[in-house]
């Protein structure tokens, strides 16, 4: 009898903590390697397309940005298309002087002459302009956005006014019709 | 040297006569080998024949200012040989030559399944009319109802990506190595792949272009120089007079992706409207221009 009121109690028991939901665990922080993993893998793919892009790169820490940054410099200057997106990540997290000091940085770049070999060549060397330009007129992007939202103008104008001044054709341009449209 | 005028000159040397007292020995004598022994030929005064009316015609000389040029008379032998026939209904895919790379045909395949993918929010009018709706299924029909093979060439500069040769084979696209050689944002491929594929249509005369202004200059007074290789481009054949030929369509096309791609990334959205706001400097005419502009508001 009371080996089969302990077996009872044991399974109420039991069972009232089944019923006993876990507390709702939050996300665990993606570890900046781990970004900085997913940027390569987004590179590697090739893939503009990827839906990564929108969703998985959101709310940058410090650390990642820097981390970003580096990898930037780290590519070869030819890389333009992979420039351009490492650009355009860190153009979505802009929230410190450092960010806009780095979009400045890439809109003042020496203009890139060929495909082939930025530094060399002159202009008769394969690539077109837009894509030669392409890390800048990232930024320059970024700068026209935030002049529409009327959000970091300085700092904006800043990036606009290094593109005027590093003279690459097809960013000078965008930088020349975005100063006439801010004036 | 016309194979005529050749085989003429050869029975001219076995018409020498065998006897070198009957020889004139006024030509160019033969050393055939034999010590002593000469054998001259008789004066002979070489007229090259005219080549034959079918022997492959003048082609345009290709300046290097931008990339491939095809003239209208080049697009009127293209409808000559090929008939002027609108574009058929996909019957299938494309094919690639052998020596198409496998990389090429890789990223190439890629590129297309990308554009295959996409979908939007309505299109414009002047969408609708070139391509439809915008939507994967239609790029990629469109694409393949023009274009039925690969194949690789120089396109006539080292800058070129692509180009179609209406006189040769108005159905075929020729990709350089630069496809994949360089790192352009894809929506950049893709551009460059519509604008040709425009330029298969013999029926349209294969929308050949309009030679630019001179000067040539944009809005805000600027030469406008050729993205691909930096010249000039006043008086060059680089520039479209109608919003419906290769650079008006491919430009409609990305602006299409830029404003109404549901599917697309904010990137490739940003990359169309980079490329087609270049790409529109090409368009001349005031009316062409205004059209398009008219256009992208709806």
């Amino acid at each position: 009898m009371r080996r089969a009121a302990a077996a009872a109690l044991a399974l109420a028991w039991l069972a009232a903590a089944c019923k006993v939901r876990p507390a709702p665990v939050p996300p665990a922080p993606v570890p900046a390697a781990g970004r900085l993993a997913l940027l390569e893998d987004v590179l590697q793919a090739k893939n503009d397309n990827d839906p990564r892009l929108d969703s998985a790169f959101s709310a940058l820490s410090e650390e990642e940005k820097i981390q970003f940054r580096a990898k930037y410099r780290a590519m070869p200057a030819e890389s333009r298309n992979e420039r351009g997106t490492v650009v355009y990540l860190l153009g979505q997290n802009l929230a410190s002087a450092d960010d806009w000091g780095f979009l400045r940085e890439v809109a003042g770049e020496e203009p890139c002459l060929s495909l082939l070999a930025c530094t060399k060549g002159g202009r008769a060397g394969p690539g077109d302009e837009v894509t030669l330009a392409y890390p800048a007129l990232v930024a320059l992007k970024r700068a026209e956005a935030a002049l529409e939202a009327g959000e970091s103008v300085a700092e904006a104008r800043a990036v606009i006014a290094a593109a005027e001044a590093a003279g690459a054709p097809a960013a000078a341009r965008l930088a020349e019709r975005l100063q006439k449209r801010f004036p | 040297m016309p194979r005529t005028s050749i085989a003429f000159l050869a029975l001219a040397l076995f018409a020498v006569p065998a006897r070198a007292d009957q020889a004139l020995d006024l030509g160019p004598r033969l050393f055939d080998g034999s010590a002593g022994a000469v054998a001259s030929l008789p004066k002979f005064n070489f007229t090259p024949s005219r080549p034959p009316a079918q022997a492959e015609p003048k082609r345009s000389k290709q300046s290097g200012s931008d990339l491939f040029y095809f003239s209208p008379e080049e697009a009127a032998e293209g409808m000559k040989l090929f008939g002027s026939k609108p574009p058929a209904p996909a019957a299938g895919d494309f094919t690639f030559d052998d020596d198409v790379p496998a990389d090429i045909q890789t990223q190439m395949r890629s590129d297309l399944a990308f554009v295959g993918g996409v979908s939007g929010d309505g299109a414009t009018p002047l969408h609708q009319e070139i391509f439809g709706e915008l939507s994967g299924a239609v790029y990629s029909a469109f694409f393949k109802s023009r274009v039925t093979a690969v194949g690789m060439s120089n396109c006539g500069s080292s800058n070129a990506v692509a180009c179609v040769k209406p006189f040769f084979d108005p159905s075929k696209m020729w990709l350089t190595q630069n496809y994949i050689r360089f790192s352009h944002p894809q929506i950049a491929r893709m551009m460059v792949v519509y604008h040709e594929a425009r330029h298969t249509e013999t029926s349209n005369s294969n929308w050949y272009h309009a030679s630019c202004p001179s000067p040539f200059r944009d809005a805000e007074g600027n030469e406008i120089r050729s993205i691909w290789t930096g010249s000039s481009l006043a008086g060059e054949p680089a520039c479209d007079s109608t919003p419906r030929g290769s650079y008006g369509s491919s430009t409609i096309m990305l602006k299409n992706i830029q404003l109404k791609c549901t599917s697309c990334t904010a990137k490739v959205r940003m990359d169309a409207g980079l490329y087609a706001d270049d790409q529109f400097g090409r368009i001349i005419g005031e009316d062409a221009r205004r059209q398009m502009i008219e256009d992208f508001k709806k």
